[in-house]
C-alpha cells in the first residue's frame, strides 16, 4: 500500500484513507507493485488503469426517489384497488376477467421491457412489477374457476395456485430475484394442499407435515445451490420447517411440537456446519417457539405454572447462551456461499 | 463435496423427503370415512315418510326425497332459507332469512308457494320461530343425542324417560373430526336422523340393531337441516295457522 503523504495519521488510518480517499491513485501504486513483482506486466498494468478509469454513467437513482416511487405507486394502486371494488360486486365475469387480465398482463409486459434496462433499481422495479403480474395470473384464474366454472372452493384454490406456480417458475428462471423465489414458495406450498383438500377426507392433520417437507426440500435445493439467492432460500426453507410443526399443534396434536424443536436442533446444527447465519437465527427461534409449548404441554399440569415458567427461563436462557456461542463460530468464518 | 456432487445430492434428498412425507401422509393422515349402505342403491319400503333437507350453494334449495330412499326431487329455492318443517297437513315450511324473517308454505308436490307468514314473538300477531331442537325429545321424554371427543370415536346415544342410556350408533377409528350432529326422532318415534361431518343423513333404528343406511349424500358438513314427515303423525310439525 503506498503511503499518502498524511504523516500526521497512523499507518491503518493512511491505508484506509488512501483507499476511501484516493482509489485511482491506490491503483496505479498497486500496479506498479505487481509489476516491479512479475505479477503482470507493462500491457497488462495499462490495460487494468485504462479499463478501471474509464469514465463511467452513474445509473444510480437516489434511493429516496426509489422510496418515493414506490409509494407512489403502491399507493396509486391501492387506489385504483378501492375503486375497482366499489364496482366489483355489479361486474359481469367476463367484465372482471378482462380487468383483471389487463392489469396482469401490463404488469408482465413492464416488467419484461423493464428487465432489459441496466440498472439496480429498475431491476428491482422489474422484480416488483413481475412479482404482481405473477399474483394476478394466480387471481386471474380463481376467478375463471370460481365465477366462470363455479368450481368449488378448493378446486378454485387449486386452479388458482397452480397456475401461479408455472407462471411463478417460468418468471424466476427469468429474474431469479428473492420476491420471484417468494412467490414460487407460496404456490409451491398451496398447490399440493389444495390437492390434498380434494381427497374424500382430507388429511387436515398432515398439512403442516406437508409444509415441513416443503421447507426442508427448499432448504436442500437451497444448500445445493439451485435456488437464488440462496440467502431467501434458507430463510424460505426454515420458515417453512417451523411454520409446519406449528400448524400441525393448532389441531390439538402434541407431537409435532417435538418435530419442531428437532428441526430447531438440526438447523442450529447445520448453522454451524455451513457458517450460516440466516439458519442459525431460525433455529434459535425454532427453540423459542416450542420449547415453552413442549413444557407447558407436557409439564404443566404435574409441576403447575410456575414451575413450568421458572423451567422455560432456565431454558430459553440457556438457549440464548448456546445462541451467542454458536454465533460466534458462524461468524467467525462466513462461507462463500453467504457473500454471494 | 465438489459442486455437482452437492447438486445431485441436494435434489436426491429433497426428492426423497417429498416422498416419504407424501408415503406418510396418505398411510397415516387419509382415514377413510365409515361406510354405510346406501338407501338409494337399496331401498327398503319398511321405512314411511318423506324427508326434506337444505342445500346451500349459490341458493338455498329444499329438497325431498323418500325416507325409504330413492331420487331426491329440488322443491323450491330462496335467496337464504334454512330449518325446513311440514305442517300437519304435508306442506314443507322454510324460513327464509332473506328480507324480513317469513315462514314460506311451500307444496312439496309442485314447489309452490301457497303463503308467506311474517315471523313474530308469539304476542305480535305472528306466529313464535320453531324451535330448532325439538325434534330431539320424544312425547315420552326420551331424547336423543350425539357425543363426540375429537379422537376418532362418534356416538349417537339415546337417554329414555327412565334415565337409562343406550348407545345407538358408535363409530370407531374414523377421522379425528368425525363426528354426529342434529339427530331426531322420526315423527313416529321409531327410528332416528342422523347429520354426520361427511355430509351425510343416515336413518338408524331404534329397536334391534340399528342397520344405519345413508339417504342423502353431498349435504355442507355444517347444516345437516332436515326435517321428516310421516302423514298421520304430527308431533314435529310446524303450526303456523294460528299465526
Amino acid at each position: 500500500m503506498a503511503a499518502t503523504g498524511r504523516r500526521w495519521k497512523d499507518e491503518d488510518e493512511q491505508e484506509s484513507s488512501t483507499l476511501e480517499d484516493n482509489p485511482v491513485k491506490d491503483l496505479a501504486s498497486s500496479l506498479r507493485d505487481w509489476v516491479a513483482e512479475g505479477l503482470i506486466d507493462e500491457a497488462q498494468a495499462r490495460a487494468i488503469r485504462s479499463h478501471e478509469t474509464a469514465p463511467t454513467e452513474d445509473r444510480r437513482v437516489p434511493l429516496v426517489a426509489e422510496v418515493l416511487g414506490y409509494l407512489g405507486g403502491s399507493l396509486a394502486l391501492i387506489a385504483a384497488f378501492i375503486l375497482v371494488g366499489e364496482f366489483w360486486a355489479d361486474l359481469q365475469a367476463w367484465a372482471r376477467l378482462l380487468l383483471v387480465g389487463a392489469g396482469t398482463t401490463a404488469f408482465l409486459a413492464a416488467g419484461w421491457f423493464t428487465k432489459s434496462v441496466d440498472n439496480e433499481a429498475i431491476d428491482r422495479l422489474s422484480s416488483f412489477l413481475w412479482a404482481l403480474g405473477t399474483a394476478g395470473v394466480a387471481f386471474w384464474f380463481g376467478l375463471l374457476a370460481n365465477d366462470v366454472l363455479e368450481t368449488e372452493p378448493e378446486t378454485t384454490a387449486l386452479i388458482a395456485s397452480a397456475a401461479g406456480l408455472l407462471v411463478g417458475y417460468a418468471v424466476y428462471r427469468l429474474s431469479p430475484r428473492s420476491l420471484q423465489q417468494i412467490l414460487l414458495g407460496g404456490a409451491a406450498v398451496a398447490t399440493p394442499l389444495s390437492l390434498l383438500a380434494h381427497l374424500d377426507q382430507p388429511p387436515e392433520e398432515f398439512y403442516g407435515l406437508a409444509i415441513w417437507a416443503i421447507g426442508v426440500a427448499w432448504l436442500l435445493l437451497a444448500w445445493g445451490r439451485h435456488l437464488r439467492p440462496p440467502t431467501t432460500a434458507y430463510a424460505l426453507g426454515s420458515v417453512g420447517v417451523l411454520l409446519g410443526p406449528q400448524v400441525m399443534r393448532f389441531n390439538d396434536v402434541t407431537w409435532p411440537m417435538l418435530l419442531g424443536l428437532v428441526t430447531a436442533g438440526v438447523l442450529l446444527t447445520f448453522s454451524v456446519t455451513l457458517r450460516n447465519t440466516i439458519l442459525l437465527g431460525f433455529g434459535a427461534a425454532g427453540i423459542f417457539i416450542f420449547v415453552p409449548q413442549i413444557i407447558f404441554e407436557y409439564f404443566g399440569d404435574t409441576i403447575g405454572v410456575p414451575l413450568a415458567l421458572f423451567l422455560t427461563g432456565v431454558v430459553l436462557l440457556g438457549g440464548a447462551l448456546l445462541v451467542a456461542r454458536l454465533r460466534t463460530e458462524v461468524v467467525s468464518e462466513p462461507r462463500v456461499e453467504e457473500q454471494r | 463435496m465438489k459442486a455437482e456432487q452437492r447438486a445431485i445430492v441436494s435434489i436426491v434428498a429433497a426428492v426423497s423427503v417429498l416422498v416419504v412425507v407424501t408415503v406418510i401422509i396418505f398411510v397415516f393422515g387419509v382415514i377413510p370415512l365409515p361406510d354405510f349402505p346406501s338407501l338409494a342403491d337399496r331401498p327398503d319400503p319398511s321405512i314411511p315418510g318423506t324427508i326434506a333437507y337444505v342445500i346451500h350453494a349459490r341458493e338455498s334449495c329444499i329438497h325431498t326425497v323418500p325416507a325409504s330412499g330413492g331420487t331426491a326431487t329440488e322443491v323450491w329455492c330462496g335467496q337464504y332459507a334454512d330449518l325446513p318443517g311440514w305442517t300437519p297437513d304435508g306442506l314443507l315450511v322454510v324460513t327464509d332469512y332473506f328480507a324480513e324473517p317469513v315462514y314460506v308454505l311451500i307444496d312439496p308436490a309442485t314447489g309452490t308457494e301457497i303463503d308467506r307468514v311474517r315471523i313474530g314473538t308469539g304476542s305480535d300477531g305472528g306466529p313464535e320461530p320453531y324451535p330448532y331442537d325439538l325434534r330431539r325429545q320424544r312425547p315420552d321424554g326420551a331424547v336423543v343425542f350425539t357425543d363426540w371427543k375429537g379422537d376418532g370415536a362418534a356416538t349417537v346415544r339415546v337417554r329414555l324417560a327412565d334415565g337409562t342410556e343406550r348407545t345407538i350408533l358408535s363409530v370407531e377409528d374414523a377421522p379425528r373430526d368425525y363426528n354426529f350432529s342434529d339427530a331426531q326422532w322420526s315423527p313416529d318415534g321409531n327410528r332416528l336422523l342422523i347429520s354426520d361431518s361427511a355430509g351425510r343423513l343416515i336413518i338408524a333404528n331404534l329397536e334391534g340393531t340399528a342397520n344405519p343406511r345413508v339417504v342423502v349424500e353431498g349435504l355442507e358438513t355444517w347444516a345437516g337441516n332436515a326435517a321428516w314427515y310421516i302423514p298421520g303423525n304430527d308431533t314435529y310439525t310446524v303450526d303456523v295457522a294460528g299465526g
